[in-house]
């Protein structure tokens, strides 16, 4: 899921970058300081969550959580989202400083979008609704991420379909798995704090507010 | 986790909030300490080393994940593909010495935008005037008369004299003296190259950039409740 340094031509880098620039303004925007506390902790959830791997064929995949972010954090995402691969392209030699930009709106852009999609099916009341949001949640944002990734290499000049391919499959593990870790996240916090999913839960409370996020 | 029901919400939320990161950050340093013993890493490495007048190179996402069917180029320095090749099983493979004096970069194509470089300094490889010197005549001229002038004017160890009397001329035994040195060398190479280079991350960069977050974490909560104190001065 992260482009190395050294592959991608200027233009998409560029492109890449002045989309994260602008996720990055609207995402600290929304961002309160009641959703700091959540914001680290997912940041560091995704920091380390590069870390498991998952085998698949000639290449390895590894967990990406952008769904579980996207689903909690909405537009937040993006600072989330940079401030992890930031520090795993200094710490890791995961991707690169070069390629910080476009890596971070490959991976936030998905949860973004289908975090602010799913919202009020996760914010609804009727059984099972929830936990299904959380299943999409999860894997839908790993799918359009690779999507993403393969649209930048197309972009560059490799060979779209073989490498499109190569991307999606390499990550269809990491998508299951990851459906199945949101959606079981979704059901948790939605029994023991729903007013970190809904804002109208959390009404009266100073904590868990979301209105930011979601206007 | 057990008595998040029994806690009265308002009074201990901000008790709870600080407990549940500490759990969690607990949590992620117990879990990553457990991976990272796996050497679970994402990202891709490639190391060069010379063997005799063969260069080889190892490529691998983490010690046990090699990359299998990667395509490795050998570059010059100004950009002139070299040679390629794609790597075995096991993510090595081994090129023939350029004839070139000049450093060589590697690079490996691992997929999915996976992509490694690997620069060889050409002091880090035998000089090619002494791996060239059997094949080249003009060296071979220059190193024989010095050879067999040792060799004459030495009171004859019985090995050397016995071998020379057999006919194997200084060259021959230069050149079988030289594979066996490479042959043993090689796999020493490979583990001072691999050591060297090793950019695997471990416990340390985890923690290192777990601490990080609690940092930033701190400084933007700093920040916000500065603002908060001027808009609450200001009204």
């Amino acid at each position: 899921m992260h482009i190395s340094e050294g592959l991608m031509s200027a233009p998409v880098l560029a492109g890449g970058a002045a989309l994260t620039v602008i996720g990055l303004t609207i995402g600290l925007k929304s961002l309160r300081s009641e959703d700091i506390p959540r914001a680290s902790i997912l940041s560091a959830v995704f920091f380390v969550a590069s870390l498991i791997h998952v085998p698949v064929g000639p290449s390895s995949a590894h967990l990406v959580l952008n769904g579980l972010i996207g689903t909690i954090m909405g537009w937040a995402s993006f600072p989330i989202i940079f401030m992890g691969l930031l520090l795993q392209g200094l710490l890791f030699n995961f991707g690169g400083l070069t390629t910080l930009g476009l890596n971070t709106f490959n991976m936030a852009a998905p949860a973004v979008l289908v975090g602010i999609a799913l919202r009020p099916l996760v914010n609804s009341s009727m059984i099972g609704i929830a936990p299904l949001a959380g299943f999409l949640g999860g894997g839908l944002p790993v799918f359009l991420s690779a999507v993403l990734v393969a649209l930048s290499l197309y972009l560059t000049g490799e060979q779209f379909k073989l490498v499109a391919v190569q991307v999606i499959i390499g990550n269809f593990p990491v998508m299951i798995i990851e459906s199945i870790v949101v959606m079981f996240c979704i059901k948790f916090l939605k029994k023991v704090r729903p007013e970190i999913l809904d804002p109208r839960a959390a009404k009266g409370s100073s904590d868990g507010a979301l209105e930011g996020v979601s206007a | 986790m057990i008595n998040l029901h029994s806690i009265a919400p308002i009074r201990a939320k901000a008790r709870l909030g600080a407990l549940m990161i500490l759990l969690v950050l607990f949590a992620m340093v117990i879990s990553s300490a457990l991976f990272s013993t796996a050497a679970l890493a994402h990202s891709v490495f490639i190391f060069a080393w010379g063997e005799g007048d063969r260069i080889c190179t190892d490529s691998y996402f983490t010690r046990k994940s090699p990359v299998r069917g990667g395509q490795v180029s050998i570059h010059s320095p100004d950009g002139q593909l070299l040679d390629s090749a794609a790597t075995d099983d096991q993510g090595g493979v081994c090129f023939s010495r350029p004839n070139t004096s000049t450093d060589l970069i590697f690079s490996v194509e691992a997929g999915q935008g996976h992509r490694a470089e690997f620069t060889l300094r050409s002091e880090d490889l035998p000089p090619l005037t002494l791996l060239g010197a059997p094949l080249d005549p003009e060296p071979v001229g220059q190193a024989k008369s010095p050879a067999t002038a040792g060799i004459a004017s030495v009171p004859a160890e019985p090995t050397a004299t016995d071998l020379t009397e057999s006919g194997l001329s200084p060259l021959v035994i230069r050149k079988i003296v030289r594979e066996e040195i490479s042959a043993q060398i090689g796999p020493l190479m490979k583990m001072l190259t691999l050591s060297e280079g090793d950019k695997t991350p471990g416990v340390r960069e985890i923690v290192g950039g777990l601490g990080w977050f609690v940092g930033i974490f701190g400084f933007s909560f700093w920040l916000s409740t500065r603002s908060n104190r001027k808009r609450k001065t200001r009204s």
